[in-house]
């Protein structure tokens, strides 16, 4: 049983929230202050002295400035991103759970192994490769190059669930006359749902933030480039006014998915062992 | 007229090089109630696996009804089993849970069961209707009609067994193969559950291969009981055969309350023989051989008294004596006798007595049997 919570974790937990909400405090200062209090000071008082929404629909009418379309293609880029890792976990996780474990372990570390190179080494080879396919400057291009960033984790999370389901309920299913694929979709699968919904959720946020690839597989263009880099391209063209609206637009939809994610990610389905 | 139905021809089962079950035969009758018993570790999961196709067979034949199925897989073979956790959907309520076999067969026009290992006319599957009968119908003999709705991770151990059994029922498969389905069960459930499971099999006619390590289950369910012993079959007969007659020293020593008690044969002038006696095959009396009391347990105007030859009796016991794993764990010459007695006993007390019956055993193995 979890112990009591006493004050000392309280204490703990609000220092800790406010060391976590500051960086977006400052962003919602800067995204609904008059200029004049933020940018406008030398030291910008981090209470709220004013309220404005000029800000943000100056940043979203201003013709040359691409929060729209920069959203949308950092959204195809994450859900594609996502649906392809799992759907890759999904039959990279169940054929490794078939594995012994000490086989399957030395796989998942090789594909570890990857990440372990700096993502900027691997990522100039690929957008040269990715240029002969016509896959550079396209948004299956740089999914496909965040997969090496989050393959990984998601295999690894949904081999974990898989390897948590009891052994005998797939063998009941094939012994109740079921032939193997019914029971990997009828039994297995929704069985595993959570470890999937996990991988799923955790590749989402992953490309929604991920940059390295993005930048050198998807053309510097604000027209046309997923999020972080129109973020990136905004700052670096000191349009930080922007920048800090477009990052809290940006921080919606993962607080939403943080919201799904909260339900789930208990350490249990991060180490494998599943709960049905 | 009961024929053989499944028939188990030299079967190998190997894990890398650990042979599991080596050079099985068996040979299951229609409609009997077949225990499979054993020490664990002997190979009793697996031999249920093997029949019913999740594990590989590495060698031999497994016929059922006449069809070698030893190479189908398991959704084909049409065969049942209760595995010991039962294995239920957690994901299904228990309804879904027992219609799930029923979705997935094939029935032939006038709605009977189809034989999946040949084509047989044009199939079909069963309908919502005939589906929501047949889970009905099993829900109510097994009394779990209250708890349809419920998912199955929110019941008793007892409904688990009652549903895991159900679903097994509710197909009509050519034979059930339950794997320890009452273990898990408290004592009082156990008892009603083993009289239920006796009474459906017999009602119905089913064919049941039942494994178990429980002695008890095996007495009170088998028509026949096999025993397993290092992946080979012991010995198949009825579990009196079994207590009174016992092929080998192994099996005297396994099978039975308490382990058959063996004795060197020169003390009844059988020379070269072990002699092996239940402890309720003894009777007091004014001669015959003698031995120190060790220990006295009386229920009513029963002894069972734990004893050990005297010195004098026996000059012999110590020597040649084969060391086996399941021997009894008792000194030599100790040995448990249940009998009738005059008086009471005390430890260290003479005790005569003389044995009713007897077996004879030479090199481990039945050779003769007196007085039966």
């Amino acid at each position: 049983m979890a112990s009591k919570a006493g004050p000392g974790t309280y204490i703990g937990a609000i220092i800790l929230a406010i060391i976590f909400f500051i960086p977006l405090w400052v962003l919602i200062l800067i995204a609904f202050e008059p200029v004049r209090f933020t940018f406008g000071r030398v030291y910008p008082s981090f209470l709220p002295l004013g309220f404005t929404l000029k800000n943000i629909i100056t940043s979203i009418t201003t013709p040359g400035l691409y929060l729209g379309s920069s959203l949308l293609r950092s959204l195809e880029v994450a859900f594609m991103v996502g649906g392809i890792a799992i759907f890759l976990s999904i039959f990279a996780g169940y054929g490794l759970s078939k594995l012994t474990a000490r086989v399957s372990n030395k796989i998942i570390v090789l594909l570890f192994l990857i990440n372990m190179m700096p993502g900027l080494i691997i990522s100039i080879p690929v957008a040269s490769e990715f240029d002969k396919v016509g896959l550079y400057n396209n948004i299956v291009g740089v999914a496909l190059a965040q997969e090496l960033v989050v393959l990984p984790l998601s295999v690894f999370i949904v081999l974990g669930g898989f390897r948590g389901l009891p052994k005998d309920l797939e063998n009941q299913a094939r012994v109740d006359g079921a032939p193997f694929f019914t029971s990997f979709f009828r039994i297995i699968l929704p069985l595993n749902r959570i470890a999937i919904m996990v991988a799923f959720l955790l590749s989402w946020m992953t490309s929604w933030d991920e940059f390295t690839y993005a930048v050198i597989i998807d053309p510097i263009a604000p027209s046309n480039s997923t999020f972080p880099v129109t973020l990136y391209n905004y700052v670096s063209r000191d349009l930080a006014l922007d920048a800090a609206t477009f990052a809290l637009v940006a921080t919606v939809p993962v607080l939403i998915l943080t919201g799904f994610l909260m339900k789930y990610l208990k350490g249990q389905y991060l180490s494998g062992g599943m709960v049905v | 007229m009961s024929y053989t139905k499944l028939k188990l021809d030299n079967i190998y089962k190997s894990y890398g090089n650990k042979l599991v079950i080596r050079g099985l035969n068996l040979d299951v009758e229609d409609g009997e109630f077949l225990v499979v018993l054993g020490p664990s570790g002997m190979g009793k999961s697996t031999l249920l696996r093997v029949i019913v196709g999740i594990e590989e067979l590495s060698g031999g034949r497994i016929v059922l009804d006449g069809k070698d199925i030893s190479k189908l897989p398991p959704n084909k073979r049409d065969i049942a089993m209760v595995f010991q956790n039962y294995a239920l959907y957690p994901n299904m309520t228990v309804y879904q849970n027992i219609a799930f076999p029923l979705k997935l067969a094939k029935v032939n026009e006038a709605g009977s069961y189809a034989d999946s290992t040949k084509n047989s006319g044009t199939l079909r599957k069963l309908t919502k209707d005939e589906i929501h009968k047949k889970v009905m119908q099993i829900a109510e003999t097994l009394k779990i009609a209250d708890v349809l709705e419920r998912n199955a991770t929110q019941l008793s151990g007892g409904q688990k067994q009652r549903v895991a059994l159900a679903r097994c029922l509710v197909r009509d498969p050519k034979m059930f193969l339950l794997d320890e389905p009452l273990s898990n069960l408290d004592a009082r459930v156990r008892y009603t559950a083993r009289s239920e499971l006796k009474k459906i099999q017999k009602e119905l006619g089913y064919t049941f291969v039942y494994v178990t390590h429980d002695q008890s289950e095996a007495a009170s369910l088998s028509d026949r009981v096999a025993v397993l012993r290092n992946g080979k079959i012991e010995q198949v007969s009825s579990y009196e055969t079994i207590i009174n007659k016992p092929k080998s020293k192994w099996l005297g020593d396994f099978v039975g309350d308490y382990p058959m008690n063996f004795i060197d044969g020169k003390l009844l002038g059988k020379e070269g023989y072990e002699i092996g006696f239940r402890n309720t095959w003894t009777k007091e009396a004014s001669s015959g051989l003698t031995a120190t009391v060790d220990f006295c347990q009386v229920t009513e105007d029963l002894y069972t008294v734990r004893a050990t030859l005297s010195a004098d009796s026996s000059d012999d016991g110590k020597e040649g004596k084969k060391v086996d794993v399941f021997e009894s764990q008792d000194a030599p010459n100790t040995f448990h006798i249940t009998m009738r007695v005059s008086k009471r006993y005390d430890v260290g007390d003479p005790i005569t007595f003389q044995l009713l019956k007897y077996n004879l055993y030479k090199d481990g193995l039945l050779s003769d049997v007196v007085g039966h």
